[in-house]
């Protein structure tokens, strides 16, 4: 599998009106059966998927496993899908599920060391600074657990509103907060512990 | 955490996640999709997906529903109702040789107090010679059932 720096809009960015009928359209017409509408599904939220996937997971070997299954668990359901939200929230709803529910996951452990995380932090380049600030992020994200992940990721990278993330998760706005509150808590938490071993190095 | 801190946290986790290599989607990942699409979802995977949402709640009532039967079902010890009574019960756990005689004392101090006297007569004239043998000691803790409410249908 390929893996590099794909530019991809967050999700919000879609959100244009007249791209929004003609989805509405393409959805009215996979719910009757047409796979050249399926098709037009896949490639607008194919990459957006597989990206999902893999930042929930922390796994790009499974991702796309993932998100194949969350794409067909969508189609064979699509007709529940009753256009009264965003499709992408309903989409994304499944594909964390899938992730969260994937019998893969269930091997993920927090027990990553601490040095395996601050490694990065030695560079003294510029450039190699950015590259180990990114590193750093993914190690960091690889300690927290996957539905705050989940939520970071929805909310960071997607750029949904709170709302949005509440209909994704299943859970109140409320919650919502909380939880992102949580996670931002959490990692900045284990930024600290990171900053000081890389001291201590 | 401040909310300038959650800002800074944000902005850090926004530009990690931007950068952060994502694998692209094999060549054939739409045909893969598309072919088990074509091929029948099994039954049982349909029964689960149908049952999920109900299959959480119907847990949990569940697992509520056997603890209230094992907490309400389950015989209780003799002599613990209420608190009240286990201090009660504690109470009969001490020698009682010496309560018919705080009972006696107690009847000689009742028939001693003037405004109590009309009951000691009614006692006399009201009670009837099968009533009149001595009741059994009543010790805290223990339970009593008057003997006439045994021959009751």
């Amino acid at each position: 599998m390929v893996t590099e720096r794909a530019e991809v809009l967050p999700i919000s960015a879609l959100a244009e009106p007249v791209e929004d009928r003609e989805e509405a359209r393409q959805i009215a017409l996979a719910q009757s059966g047409s796979e050249a509408a399926i098709g037009w599904l896949l490639a607008r939220y194919r990459q957006r998927v597989v990206r999902l996937a893999a930042h929930i997971m922390r796994r790009p070997g499974d991702a796309e496993d993932a998100a194949q299954e969350a794409f067909v668990r969508a189609f064979r359901n699509l007709n529940s899908f009753r256009g009264k939200g965003k499709f992408y929230t309903w989409l994304y709803q499944i594909v964390v599920r899938v992730c969260l529910d994937y019998k893969r996951l269930a091997r993920w452990d927090s027990e990553i060391s601490m040095e395996a995380i601050t490694e990065p932090l030695t560079g003294s380049d510029a450039g190699l600074r950015a590259v180990d600030s990114r590193l750093l992020v993914e190690a960091l994200l690889d300690r927290i657990s996957p539905p705050l992940r989940a939520m970071l990721v929805l909310r960071e990278l997607e750029g949904l509103e709170y709302e949005e993330i509440g209909r994704v998760m299943q859970i109140p706005v409320g919650r919502v907060r909380w939880r992102l509150h949580a996670a931002r808590a959490e990692f900045q938490k284990l930024l600290a512990l990171a900053m000081k071993e890389s001291e201590n190095v | 955490m401040s909310k300038m801190q959650e800002d800074e946290i944000s902005a850090l986790l926004q530009d990690g996640l931007r950068q952060a290599a994502v694998p692209t989607p094999a060549a054939d990942f739409d045909d893969r999709v598309r072919e088990r699409l074509r091929r029948p979802e099994p039954w049982w995977q349909a029964f689960v997906m149908a049952l999920r949402p109900i299959a959480a709640p119907a847990a949990c009532s569940l697992a509520v529903t056997l603890a209230l039967l094992i907490v309400m079902g389950l015989p209780k010890p003799a002599g613990s109702s209420s608190p009240g009574a286990q201090g009660m019960s504690n109470v009969a756990l001490e020698p009682t040789d010496h309560a018919p005689s705080i009972d006696q004392e107690l009847d000689r101090l009742d028939r001693d107090i003037p405004s109590l006297n009309g009951f000691r007569r009614k006692q006399h004239t009201g009670v009837r010679e099968e009533d009149r043998q001595e009741p059994p000691i009543l010790h805290r803790g223990t339970s009593y059932r008057r003997p006439d409410r045994d021959n009751r249908v």
